[in-house]
């Protein structure tokens, strides 16, 4: 389970999330909607541990910056980085010393043949396209075999194939009880995964919705409710 | 930190690997190595001319070192800065399952092999030049490099990593070595007032008793005097209060409570420093890699095509803090103002030089040295080259390439009017004389410029960066001989007039020569993948 409880987070003036409150439960998908500039990263970042906040962030009841919280999370950043000298297999092989991974390396040639990474896992990561940068994060994240994993904006830079392997992954991590968290901006992709929806705007959480509660719905249109009616409601208060 | 050992340890062999597989690795070591030598050979005259071939003068150059690195290292880490984190570090680091005192560790640890080998030509280095026993060079270097790292690795954790002092605990942090900074330079004053003015004056700063006392840096120094110039009262005291800060600082870090929080701040310097370094690598000189503050500027546009870039451009000069100036305008009035003062305080005259009418040839000479050491630096036009809307414009390659780099002409025109006017005037050269050497300096920036154009887009395949550097020297060179030649033929057949002409008409010509090849990369967008 992830929760967060009354975050907020300021750039020193200018607050970018004023206390924001919700749960992603068990085996569940949550999906964070919002225009650009909503506050989605910061909430993103701060999650991941790499912003200072007010309030609190546990994952699986553990506050998200031990590193008891760290070692069940996996995350994908929106714009991946590699380390310029090691190659792809370094990279997992990292993850796996760093996490304390039981993933075996059948499981990590079993991984990168999904992704279509394991006749490239001998190239440096200063040799990789973006697209295949993206895989590589993916893999990372998921060699650590995480309770809760959180991916912003996932499906940049994937090819066809990859979405559809990633699609079926975070499917299969739901089945297995993991708990995930998807920032994207592209809906008709995660339109089959979600069980709960959070739209953010101005740094504020908007609405959220179940599924069950959407009814017959689909994301874009319970996106553009929200922010439609928002922006109706604003321009009549001008 | 197993894993912290994995990446730095496969890293390393990764990069050395590939290295390994460039033949050019192995003509760069031979002629560090060379360099090396010629440093050790010539330095061991310069010590002994100097009256420091022994310990005393080690000591001394090791005192200037401390002085000069220590104050810097904490105000830097004071600012948060200073640790090499990377964009992957942010990624793949941060938010791993590691101890944050263990990833500011690792961060410091990647400048461990640099200052190894520098620590190591040290010892070498007092062991050739200040005849200092190689085993007491070897017992100094291995004692002073594990304390001082532990010393300085322990103050870099407090400074970046605690969570207690805050913003106000840092301010205070940054005051107290300031206020080291201001004792020391009180103490070079007080000297400066009491002793004649001669480089000794330095010395006798340097191993001061008072200095030695100034904590972190004068108690280090303290110990390097110890180790190699043996006790006194004042360098045993300073030594165990060096010796006490590196037992207590890191069983403070050990007891201190980090979890992470300056991640936030190690990510926006992590941006910076990315920026920095592909700055760096495209050659540009602005390497700070913050960002830059814009005025608000209007422009309007004459004309279309490529006249486009022009003006967006200037838009751009004009939304610029100092508009057309830039480090290099700044560096030429340095130049400038240095020399006249020099003149007109009679450091040196030119008539000493007994060169006759030829003396008005000085100025082109140092326009072409100053172009020549500079040859490396990418002016900003080279971001015209890096836009695919550039390739996109419907305009011919030739048109896009002068509009792309006309700036940079009318750059060269001011800055060689800084260089050259100041200097001419105190030098009592005709204005006609002045405007000459204007002229030939933005005719040879002109070269500069078109030959770097070349070099970088369709010479690199051919010779890789450091090949690369050699080659446009040797062109830039090539050109400026010829323009020697002509100059010298001129001046002899005419008078200096002419000579000033067949200079400007050769650096014309082969400037001209060079934009026709380099216009060949305005209308291919493969470029983009050179810049």
């Amino acid at each position: 389970m992830l929760q967060i409880l009354n975050l907020s987070k300021s750039y020193h003036k200018t607050l970018a999330v004023d206390n924001v409150s919700f749960t992603v439960p068990d085996g569940q998908v949550g999906i964070l909607l919002g225009p650009n500039g909503a506050g989605k990263s910061t909430i993103i970042k701060s999650v991941a541990g790499l912003l200072r906040f007010d309030g609190a962030i546990t994952i699986q009841g553990i506050p998200s910056r031990e590193l008891a919280a760290k070692k069940i999370f996996g995350y994908v950043p929106e714009i991946p980085a590699l380390f310029d000298a090691l190659t792809v297999r370094e990279h997992i092989e990292y993850i796996r010393r760093a996490y304390k991974s039981d993933i075996s390396g059948d499981e990590i040639d079993s991984l990168l043949q999904r992704f279509e990474l394991f006749d490239k896992q001998d190239k440096l990561g200063n040799e990789l396209s973006k697209g295949m940068m993206q895989k590589v994060s993916i893999c990372c994240a998921l060699a650590v075999k995480p309770k809760v994993m959180m991916l912003d904006e996932p499906m940049v830079g994937l090819d066809p194939q990859a979405i559809r392997e990633l699609k079926e992954i975070v499917l299969k991590l739901r089945r297995e009880g993991v708990t995930v968290l998807i920032s994207t901006h592209m809906l008709e992709m995660v339109n089959e995964l979600w069980d709960v929806v959070f739209i953010v705007d101005q740094g504020h959480i908007l609405a959220s919705y179940t599924r069950e509660e959407a009814g017959d719905k689909d994301l874009d249109a319970i996106f553009f409710d929200i922010t439609g009616h928002q922006k109706e409601s604003e321009g009549r208060q001008s | 930190m197993r894993a912290l050992i994995y990446i730095t340890v496969r890293s390393l062999a990764n990069r050395v690997r590939s290295r390994l597989r460039k033949p050019l690795t192995y003509v760069s070591i031979v002629c560090i190595l060379l360099y090396l030598l010629m440093m050790f050979r010539s330095f061991n005259i310069i010590f002994s001319d100097m009256g420091m071939g022994g310990p005393e003068g080690y000591a001394l150059i090791l005192s200037f070192f401390i002085v000069w690195s220590i104050p810097v290292n904490l105000l830097t880490y004071a600012r948060k800065r200073g640790l090499a984190f990377k964009h992957s570090d942010v990624h793949l680091v941060f938010s791993a399952p590691i101890d944050p005192k263990l990833i500011l560790i690792y961060a410091q640890s990647k400048t461990l092999p640099v200052s190894l080998i520098l620590n190591l030509l040290v010892a070498a280095g007092g062991a050739f030049w200040f005849h200092v026993p190689v085993l007491k060079v070897v017992a100094f270097f291995m004692v002073t490099y594990l304390v001082e790292n532990i010393v300085e690795g322990s103050l870099m954790l407090l400074v970046f990593g605690n969570e207690f002092l805050g913003n106000r605990g840092t301010k205070v942090l940054q005051g107290a070595v300031w206020a080291c900074i201001a004792a020391m330079i009180l103490l070079l004053l007080s000297q400066l007032f009491t002793q004649p003015l001669s480089f000794g004056l330095i010395g006798s700063a340097l191993c001061h008793p008072l200095l030695q006392l100034i904590p972190l840096i004068g108690w280090n120094i303290a110990f390097v005097r110890l180790l190699l110039i043996g006790p006194d009262m004042i360098n045993v005291a300073g030594s165990l209060l060096y010796l006490a800060t590196a037992v207590a600082a890191p069983l403070i870090v050990w007891r201190m409570k980090c979890t992470g929080q300056y991640f936030e701040d190690a990510m926006t310097f992590a941006d910076e420093y990315e920026e920095a370094l592909k700055r760096k690598k495209s050659g540009s000189a602005e390497t700070s890699g913050r960002k830059k503050k814009y005025k608000k500027a209007q422009i309007v546009y004459r004309g279309g095509g490529a006249r486009a870039i022009y003006y967006r451009q200037l838009l751009e000069y004009k939304k610029s803090r100092f508009f057309l100036l830039n480090y290099m305008s700044f560096v030429m009035l340095a130049i400038s103002v240095t020399t006249v003062v020099c003149i007109v305080m009679q450091v040196f005259s030119f008539s000493d030089l007994n060169m006759g009418e030829g003396v008005v040839f000085l100025l082109p000479g140092l326009s072409a040295y100053l172009s020549l050491i500079f040859s490396s630096i990418t002016p900003k036009w080279t971001k015209e080259l890096s836009n695919p809307y550039t390739f996109l414009l419907p305009d011919t390659s030739l048109r896009k390439l002068w509009y792309s780099t006309l700036l940079e002409h009318i750059k060269a025109l001011v800055d060689g009017m800084l260089l050259c006017v100041p200097i001419g005037f105190v030098m009592g050269l005709s204005p006609i004389r002045i405007l000459l050497c204007v002229v030939v300096y933005v005719c040879l920036q002109a070269n500069r410029l078109y030959t770097s154009m070349v070099c970088d887009g369709i010479l690199k395949p051919l010779f890789g960066s450091v090949g690369l550097s050699f080659v446009r020297m040797g062109i830039q060179g090539g050109i400026m001989v010829l323009g020697i030649l002509g100059a010298g033929i001129g001046t002899a057949a005419a008078g200096v007039e002419a000579g000033f002409l067949i200079l400007i008409l050769i650096a014309v010509a082969c400037a001209g020569l060079m934009a026709l090849l380099a216009s060949i990369l305005f209308g291919r967008m493969e470029s983009l993948d050179n810049y």
